[in-house]
């Protein structure tokens, strides 16, 4: 059958333009190539005028019509003139798998924000490594001297090493109360310390000496639910921490979090019992930051190899943003193996749902099927439509999921999230790992029990069971 | 062996062949088409009548390719239609064939234009234009944008014949066409479908003699046996 040259256009338009470059999935691509198609025809409206072979039968007998009526017509045999005709039956199916895309989304980006929200918060020890003592208030004079020493020399990867007080306070975060260091150091070290965690001060000013007064980033002031002028708590019976309240005087903006007090008050106010001293090192630049870790981590490692006895480095330990990632990993690890587990109870019975919805509504379907066969259409011309029918369902099903957490996220976190300080991450490639076989299993098991039935059909058994 | 011929100027352009197809069961063998031959003209009309169960619609599906025979051959322009592949045959029945079984099976979520179109893979203008054609001729033209839910039983028949003539079939295969038909409505669907004799060969299957007036030539089928004729129309006689 001819099309005028404006069908074959567009055809042609379809098929060398738009789809190809639409995506590299071949399904995708089928899919707008079907929609595409689908508006087409759905905007060719047919006339008396447009007619190219008018019946004799119409010319004598009836009368030429007052107006022209447009016919929209959809392609009969496409995947989504069934979807547009059929929305009440496809919105199960549809549902389902969006749901569970969500759900299993959802679950993968709350455990990512746990992951984020301590990788956020102690983001500072990307910028320095602390050293300091799990037991003692101090680390050993002969420790702090190697230590010092690693400013020294030709490849010397040390720039700066100040000594901190530090006390903790319970921050809130998406999964309960976190402690997270406030340290006490010299006042005039505030801004030089800001600069190498790209943080500035962009509200109120830097503690004064000795003075009950604090600066925190606005992240952290958020969490605590305070601005510049009020305080904060920090006592904490579990925590090492301060007992009297610190006025929030600054407020620190960009770059990583941090809070930032004065080390003389600390020294004076601090209960003996919890002041530790601890060692923030600080490289000469950041690319020196690694080769500062090794060295460090090997005094504490093999301290005989560096002239230090086991009794200089017991207790000592070096916090790195590498450590933190790792035991962060390690600790997430079974939670992580749960996921797989629930991700795969919620698939299976998606695609358990999905496989019977789909097998109720090809028996409903199984007249159109024996027709089409009976009329001439291969099996396999058949089975590409299940196939096309069913592919977009689930990739439809699986994107809008996607997109759907991806937005739920979004405004919770810019609504709720973020102006109560806490974390919340977005959608990774883990999510998508982790949806991704929702459509693929649900996929399989629907045209698995629709081909199968589709390859045994007779046409004739089932003109005659009517 | 029953062999008979449409006997008109025409060249034959279906051939049948010793037509059989049997049921066997552990206890019996039926058979629903026994050892029947004729031949079809390109443009012929042909009435097949008979009783329920006397085969009629077994014969059809096995011409149509639809069932395969137990015995005999089709040939279609000399093509051995019958021992093609299943390919084959589907391909061929697509292109050459047209179908207006007994029940109208209508795809219920496509307009009734739609479902006149079915049977046109990717339907153009022209299809579309023939399409309302049909529709106004048998009187339904209104129903275009409607959808089977929408139409009464005859009317659905309509649509049905529509839906066998869309694509100019070389051959049509009609089961009953009338039965849900008051008798106007049924002869004036009938004139419509001798059009059908304009492009190819018309095979009706009916329990009502009636309605083959104008046939070429009147076959009665009694228990799978297409028996001696004496029921030429007419027209045949003329």
């Amino acid at each position: 059958m001819r099309r005028p040259s404006s069908t074959r256009y567009a055809a042609h338009n379809i098929h060398t333009s738009a789809a190809p470059y639409f995506c590299s999935c071949a399904v995708l691509a089928n899919f707008a190539k079907l929609w595409q198609r689908d508006k087409f025809v759905t905007y060719m409206t047919f006339t008396k005028h447009n007619r190219t072979q008018p019946s004799s039968a119409y010319n004598d007998t009836l009368e030429p019509r007052s107006r022209p009526r447009p016919l929209k017509i959809l392609p009969p045999l496409s995947a989504l003139t069934y979807y547009r005709r059929n929305i009440t039956r496809t919105l199960p199916i549809g549902g389902a798998i969006v749901i569970s895309v969500f759900l299993v989304a959802a679950i993968v980006t709350l455990l990512n924000s746990v992951d984020q929200s301590i990788a956020t918060n102690y983001g500072f020890v990307q910028r320095f490594s602390v050293v300091a003592s799990n037991l003692e208030r101090d680390i050993s004079p002969a420790l702090r001297e190697r230590l010092a020493a690693l400013r020294t020399g030709k490849n010397a990867p040390l720039g700066r090493m100040l000594s901190a007080t530090p006390y903790l306070v319970p921050l809130r975060t998406i999964f309960g109360e976190m402690p997270v260091p406030v340290y006490g150091i010299e006042p005039d070290q505030m801004p030089m310390l800001a600069g190498i965690l790209k943080t500035r001060l962009v509200e109120g000013r830097w503690p004064r000496r000795n003075q009950a007064e604090v600066v925190m980033s606005r992240a952290w002031a958020n969490a605590f639910q305070t601005r510049v002028g009020g305080y904060i708590t920090p006592g904490n019976e579990r925590l090492p921490s301060l007992p009297q309240k610190q006025k929030l005087v600054g407020i620190l903006d960009g770059g990583e979090n941090i809070a930032l007090t004065d080390r003389t008050y600390l020294l004076l106010e601090l209960p003996e019992a919890v002041q530790r001293t601890s060692y923030l090192l600080i490289p000469k630049n950041p690319q020196s930051l690694h080769s500062l870790n090794v060295r460090v981590q090997a005094f504490l490692t093999q301290p005989t190899k560096w002239k230090l006895s086991g009794d200089d480095v017991r207790f000592s330990r070096l916090y790195t943003y590498k450590g933190l990632v790792e035991e962060l990993r390690k600790s997430l690890g079974f939670l992580f193996k749960f996921l797989a587990i629930a991700d795969g109870l919620v698939i299976g019975a998606v695609a358990l749902m999905a496989g019977f919805l789909a097998n109720i509504y090809f028996e409903q379907r199984l007249s159109e099927f024996g027709l089409l066969s009976a009329f001439g259409f291969r099996r396999e011309r058949l089975a590409r439509r299940v196939v096309v029918e069913t592919g977009s369902l689930v990739l439809a099903g699986w994107l809008f999921g996607l997109a759907m957490t991806w937005l739920l996220f979004r405004l919770f976190d810019k609504y709720y999230m973020e102006p109560r300080g806490l974390v919340l991450a977005r959608i990774n490639f883990l999510a998508l790992q982790y949806t991704l076989p929702t459509p693929i299993i649900v996929g399989i098991a629907s045209l698995a029990t629709v081909l199968l039935r589709l390859y045994r059909t007779d046409p004739i058994e089932i003109m005659e069971r009517r | 062996m029953n062999e008979y011929s449409t006997q008109t100027d025409s060249p034959p352009a279906l051939h049948a062949e010793n037509l059989t197809l049997t049921f066997v069961t552990p206890r019996s063998t039926t058979y629903a088409v026994r050892h029947v031959s004729l031949e079809v003209g390109a443009r012929d009309y042909v009435g097949i009548v008979g009783p329920s169960g006397s085969g009629k619609s077994s014969l059809l599906y096995l011409l149509s390719g639809l069932r395969t025979a137990t015995d005999g051959a089709v040939y279609i322009n000399g093509f051995k239609y019958s021992h093609a592949t299943a390919n084959e045959k589907l391909d061929f029945r697509r292109k050459h064939f047209g179908f207006v079984f007994q029940q109208p099976f209508l795809i219920p979520y496509l307009s009734v234009i739609e479902n006149v179109l079915v049977p046109i893979e990717k339907p153009g203008p022209a299809d579309i234009a023939r399409a309302q054609d049909l529709l106004e001729q048998l009187e339904i033209a209104d129903l275009a944008p409607k959808f089977p839910n929408e139409c009464s039983g005859g009317e659905r028949v309509r649509v049905a014949m529509a839906r066998g003539l869309v694509h100019r079939p070389d051959f049509l295969f009609v089961d009953e066409p009338t039965a849900s038909l008051d008798s106007a409505t049924g002869a004036h669907v009938m004139q419509i479908l001798k059009t059908q004799r304009e492009h190819g060969a018309l095979l009706v299957i009916t329990h009502d003699l009636e309605i083959l007036d104008d046939a070429d030539i009147i076959f009665r089928m009694r228990d799978g046996v297409l028996e001696e004729t004496e029921l030429h129309s007419p027209a045949t006689e003329r």
